[in-house]
């Protein structure tokens, strides 16, 4: 590749969905609309504590509250919609199995990688373990340029001719998204997969998934693999990730797609149709959860994501600060992805629909909002039940106050109910402490919601990096789920 | 284990059903339809009618109401309709649900008075929940697959049982509790069955209710969950390690709502009136109760031999189906018996050890857990019977396929014997288990109906409703049948007085005064113990509004703070007696005392 050409293909990979459609890319975090009506409201509310605070508070009090209790209400209406028949593809041994080699497609398996020596040679060697046919196989393995350590490890590793080591000319900004860009500008394959450094794809994944596409319609631009964790017993911290994950695949995303609503994918395991990505203009290099992101944009332009019965085993963060910085980049990345596409309210709701909407707001906005506020309402419920100072019952007129005290003892319950029960769904018995103990957990979401708000605001595309490698020190324990 | 239950659906909305050819749609209504003209839904509704009937009959006619039915009602009222509307007037002595389930009935008093004074609210409530609890007993029959006679009949056993058509019509917690009750057990009989999530889930939110009903369920909690524990240690695949927590992880799904509802009360309890355990700790709570009563206490024995022959009028022939039960269930190693054992029998099993501990009253209607028992511990004995097995050892089902090869040409026409032998079997097992079910529960009617009657066995029906039925009224029932004439009485005197909101200083606790406070044209007259600022009215009665103290007997009555607090108010220079009501009925010894100085002191 020519020096030209390399910068072209940067440029692309940075501007290209800024170009096409500007209005959703997350180069700006809020529109000049947005901003002029977020100062609005904050003026609104600044006058109306001057004139009455004790009304102005009760006004954001129960608007808060009855969000609260419509989050849980929705909740439970995923949990339910969860039982209905599986919405997963289901691909057989056999099945995928049967499709002779020269029928398959080249596929294209994009995997950026920023520092991960340690990690980038296992990774190889379990792609050359692949059931998939090496000369139909265009793995490129998507470096920083200026990555000195990991591309030794690659060479030293001595990986086949379906690897192709693509060095990204180093620029801001320096996110996953953008080296995906990168890496699809040079695909040649059907169909586009997208993998960590350090994930491990059961060796079927890739035959299932062309066997699943190709059955699927057109419309279908996504499917996604099924997340697990390898050291899901390590400590209480990989406990409780187990037990979201296995909450996300086991209730809500089934939910979700069986409610037909807009789904924020997983940042790996995805497997694309390579025309589809492209006509959307792939992935937004500024926003730092680029996987909602697309599932977003996917979903407006008409297209469906199903969930593959194939499993890809990650490590769960098992360290308190790396947890934290990957949650905050999450969180952040979940606002940034509702602020941009909240511009134009209008057109995002002709595309989604008023129930889409609802489930774009609930979701992707309410998670990391109602996690922000979370702290507050129980600061102030634990100095009810002690003190049962004067302004609270001042601030929470009593509908508001039935309906809050409803909402933290029955729905706070029916959480942590439906959290026990999907560890029983998933022959996870082993995980009921941690699972009885998951309003912890909230609180840790919590302080990592608290912490995104800030980088928000101080710097919106900042990617944290997440270490991997931690479990290199532990002994391999795993639960692998069986249902 | 799966989340889906193995529940007949209608199917997808809209989806055809191809029935004699032709395509009919199943809307929402039809589906509705299809339900209520099913079997369970068709008993419902008769269940329903039948205790409507008879709550009718006691409001109307009758002008029967027992006290807690009323105090019930009265407490739902106050959340709405008393001087100081708010949710803690609920009280927290006795569990809930009763009062919370007449709140929605209770918001058109304004409309019908009557639904609060005549305990309407209260009558229909507990007719629908009997009827919930005829109809869940049905279905738990049906998923038994006991052949249609004798399930009819077992059904209407439980139906036409007096003591349940006298408690689905007036009113009290026992509607509600049997409901709550029997759909545990049916549930839990299903996730036996089934091995699925959601009946484990109903039958746990089922419990959870029946607590906000009542105390029992606690002792089938404790029960339950060991037994739930061990069947899903013995029937999970996998290792020790994770049979052992899966088994742990069902027990916990088993008994969290009701934790929950047990520690949630407790809190809201304890934030609204600084109390978690008032019905341990207030003196108008059973411990305190029955230490001033002067129920005689007896020895251990005698309170043994009095509750067994108390059953036993119940049901005559239980110790005859507890064995039969017992063995049946042994010999086919059915597990399905410890969950009547477990569930049923552990509320019954804290009523009649409460009762040796002398820490209930001896009211018949404790006792009325063995009406389902009984018509259960029949009906078991013609139900299809589930053995627990090791993961992978049960053994595979034992229908064969037909093989028209093996069978020759002569096949189809065997199989059809074989069909007919079966269906003959079927016959006559039906028959015979119509007689079994007709000679075991036949003489429970006349025999409950004796108990009922009886006013050592039956202290409470006998009082209450005893005037209904006795040939020769005695002092008792004339008491009985003079309660609603006596407080309506009062209440048209208050009434008549034109008293200003917050004048008369009353308390609530005990069997009369409640039912004047829901029969009076303006309730609001009345500063009840409910009333935020009781306490504080009651030691000022001037200063805050108030004219006039209601005094009952002679100021030493465990129900009465006014008289307690006032013991010498006879002799007092700040108040004297305004009005002295008759003593009628159960509102004995009422006395209306005008304040016209302070209690404290002079100034």
């Amino acid at each position: 590749m020519s020096a030209e050409e390399e910068r072209l293909r940067l440029q692309a990979s940075i501007e290209g969905l800024a170009e096409l459609q500007p209005l959703v890319s997350a180069r700006r975090i809020l529109s000049t609309r947005q901003r002029n009506l977020g100062i609005a409201v904050l003026a609104m509310l600044v006058v109306g504590c001057i004139i009455d605070l004790v009304a102005t508070v009760s006004v954001l009090v129960a608007i808060v509250t009855i969000f609260y209790v419509a989050a849980i209400v929705y909740r439970l209406a995923l949990f339910r919609a969860s039982a209905k028949p599986s919405t997963t593809e289901v691909v057989s041994d056999e099945e995928a199995r049967a499709v002779p080699d020269d029928q398959l497609p080249v596929y294209t398996v994009l995997i950026p990688a920023y520092g991960e020596p340690e990690v980038i040679s296992e990774l190889i060697q379990r792609i050359s373990h692949f059931e998939y046919p090496p000369d139909r196989l265009d793995v490129k393995l998507l470096i920083e340029a200026d990555d000195e350590p990991t591309i030794r490890a690659i060479y030293e590793a001595v990986p086949g001719d379906q690897f192709e080591l693509v060095r990204i000319p180093p620029a801001e900004p320096r996110t996953k998204p953008k080296a995906l860009n990168y890496g699809l500008g040079l695909a040649r394959g059907e169909f586009v997969a997208i993998y960590d450094a350090e994930d491990e794809p059961e060796p079927l994944q890739l035959r299932r998934a062309v066997v699943a596409l190709r059955r699927l319609p057109p419309d279908v631009g996504c499917i996604q693999a099924k997340l697990g964790y390898h050291n899901s017993m390590q400590n209480i911290i990989t406990k409780w990730f187990t037990i979201e994950y296995s909450l996300w695949f086991s209730f809500f995303l089934p939910g979700l797609a069986s409610m037909s609503a807009p789904i924020p994918l997983g940042g790996t395991s995805n497997h694309f149709r390579r025309v589809v990505l492209q006509s959307l203009g792939a992935w937004d290099p500024f926003n730092v959860t680029e996987d909602a992101d697309l599932g977003i944009r996917m979903f407006r332009e008409g297209y469906t994501v199903r969930v593959l019965e194939s499993v890809t085993l990650e490590e769960a963060n098992s360290d308190f600060v790396n947890w934290m910085k990957q949650r905050s980049r999450w969180l952040k990345g979940y606002l940034q992805t509702y602020f941009v596409h909240l511009r134009h309210p209008n057109e995002l709701r002709k595309e989604l629909g008023w129930k889409g909407l609802m489930h774009y707001t609930m979701f992707v906005g309410g998670t990391p909002i109602l996690a922000m506020i979370n702290p507050i309402f129980w600061l102030m419920t634990i100095l009810w039940f002690v003190a049962k100072p004067h302004f609270i019952e001042e601030i929470f007129p009593a509908p508001i106050y039935y309906l809050g005290l409803i909402s933290w003892t029955f729905g706070n319950f029916l959480l942590v109910y439906v959290t026990i029960m999907s560890c029983r769904i998933g022959h996870r018995g082993r995980l009921l402490i941690p699972a009885m103990l998951v309003p912890f957990y909230w609180v840790m979401m919590s302080m990592a919601a608290v912490k995104s708000l800030f980088q928000l605001l101080r710097a919106p595309n900042f990617w944290e990096k997440t270490a991997h490698g931690l479990h290199h020190n532990q002994p391999r324990r795993q639960d692998l789920p069986t249902s | 284990m799966t989340l889906l239950a193995d529940r007949p659906t209608a199917g997808p909305q809209g989806a055809p059903s191809a029935s004699f050819g032709y395509v009919t749609p199943r809307s929402r209504w039809s589906r509705f339809g299809h339900r209520l003209g099913s079997e369970g839904g068709l008993f419902f509704l008769f269940a329903y009618a039948v205790y409507q009937a008879i709550a009718w009959l006691l409001d109307w006619k009758y002008l029967d109401f027992e006290g807690d039915a009323v105090s019930r009602v009265a407490n739902g009222f106050y959340v709405l309709h008393s001087r100081d509307p708010h949710l803690g007037a609920i009280g927290f002595v006795w569990n809930p649900l009763s009062s919370v389930a007449d709140i929605p009935l209770l918001l058109f008093n304004s409309f019908w008075p009557a639904l609060a004074s005549h305990d309407v609210a209260g009558t229909t409530v507990s007719a629908l929940a009997m009827a919930g609890a005829v109809y869940q007993l049905n279905a738990l029959l049906r998923e038994w697959k006991v052949n249609v006679v004798p399930r009819v009949l077992l059904t209407l056993f439980f139906l036409g049982n007096p003591m349940i058509l006298l408690f689905g019509g007036n009113g009290m917690s026992e509607g509600l509790y049997l409901f709550a009750m029997v759909a545990t057990a049916r549930y839990l009989l299903r996730w036996l069955r089934q091995d699925d999530l959601a009946s484990l889930v109903y039958a746990a939110s089922a419990l959870g209710i029946a607590y906000l009903e009542r105390s029992e369920p606690v002792a089938a909690a404790l029960l339950a969950a060991p037994f739930v524990c061990w069947v899903s240690f013995t029937r999970s695949p996998g290792d020790r390690r994770s049979r052992v927590w899966s088994g742990l992880t069902d027990a916990v799904i088993l008994v969290a709502p009701i934790v929950t509802c047990f520690l949630a009360w407790a809190a809201v309890s304890w934030v609204i009136v600084g109390q978690p355990f008032e019905q341990f700790t207030s003196k108008y709570g059973n411990a305190a109760l029955i230490a001033n009563s002067h129920i005689p206490k007896g020895h251990l024995s005698t309170r043994v031999i009095h509750e067994l022959h108390g059953i036993l009028y119940l049901a005559p022939a239980l110790p005859v189906i507890l064995v039969a039960a017992l063995l049946v269930a042994t010999y086919r190693r059915d597990a399905q018996i410890w969950v009547l054992v477990t569930v049923l029998g552990g509320c019954l099993g804290f009523t009649m050890v409460t009762y040796l501990l002398n820490a209930i009253f001896p009211w018949y209607r404790y006792y009325i857990m063995v009406v389902p028992i009984e018509v259960l511990l029949v009906g078991i004995l013609f139900a299809q019977p589930v053995r627990i097995y090791r993961a992978g050892a049960a053994p595979p089902p034992v229908e064969p396929e037909p093989d028209p090869v093996a069978e020759g040409p002569y096949g189809s026409s065997r199989r059809s014997q074989q069909e007919r032998r079966r269906r003959t079997r079927g016959y006559v097992g039906a028959a015979i288990a119509t007689v079994v079910t007709l000679a075991l529960l036949i003489p429970s009617i006349p025999g409950t109906m004796k108990g009922m009657d009886n006013p050592t066995i039956a202290p409470d029906t006998d009082l209450y409703f005893g005037y209904i039925w006795h040939k020769h009224p005695n002092a008792d029932d004339k008491a009985a049948k003079a309660a609603f004439p006596a407080v309506e009485s009062i209440a048209s005197y208050i009434d008549k007085q034109h008293f200003a909101n917050g004048d008369i200083v009353v308390d609530t606790a005990d069997n009369c005064i409640p039912n004047v406070v829901t029969d009076v044209d303006n309730p609001r007259v009345f500063v009840i113990t409910n009333d935020r600022d009781f306490q504080r009215v009651l030691d000022d009665p001037l200063t805050f509004g108030a004219h006039y103290l209601m005094v009952q007997g002679n100021g030493s009555s465990q129900t009465d703070a006014v008289g307690q607090q006032y013991p010498g108010i006879d002799k007092a220079n700040w108040a004297h007696l305004a009005h002295a009501f008759p003593s009628e009925g159960f509102c004995v010894n009422f006395r209306l005392y005008k304040v016209t100085g302070h209690p404290q002191g002079t100034y």
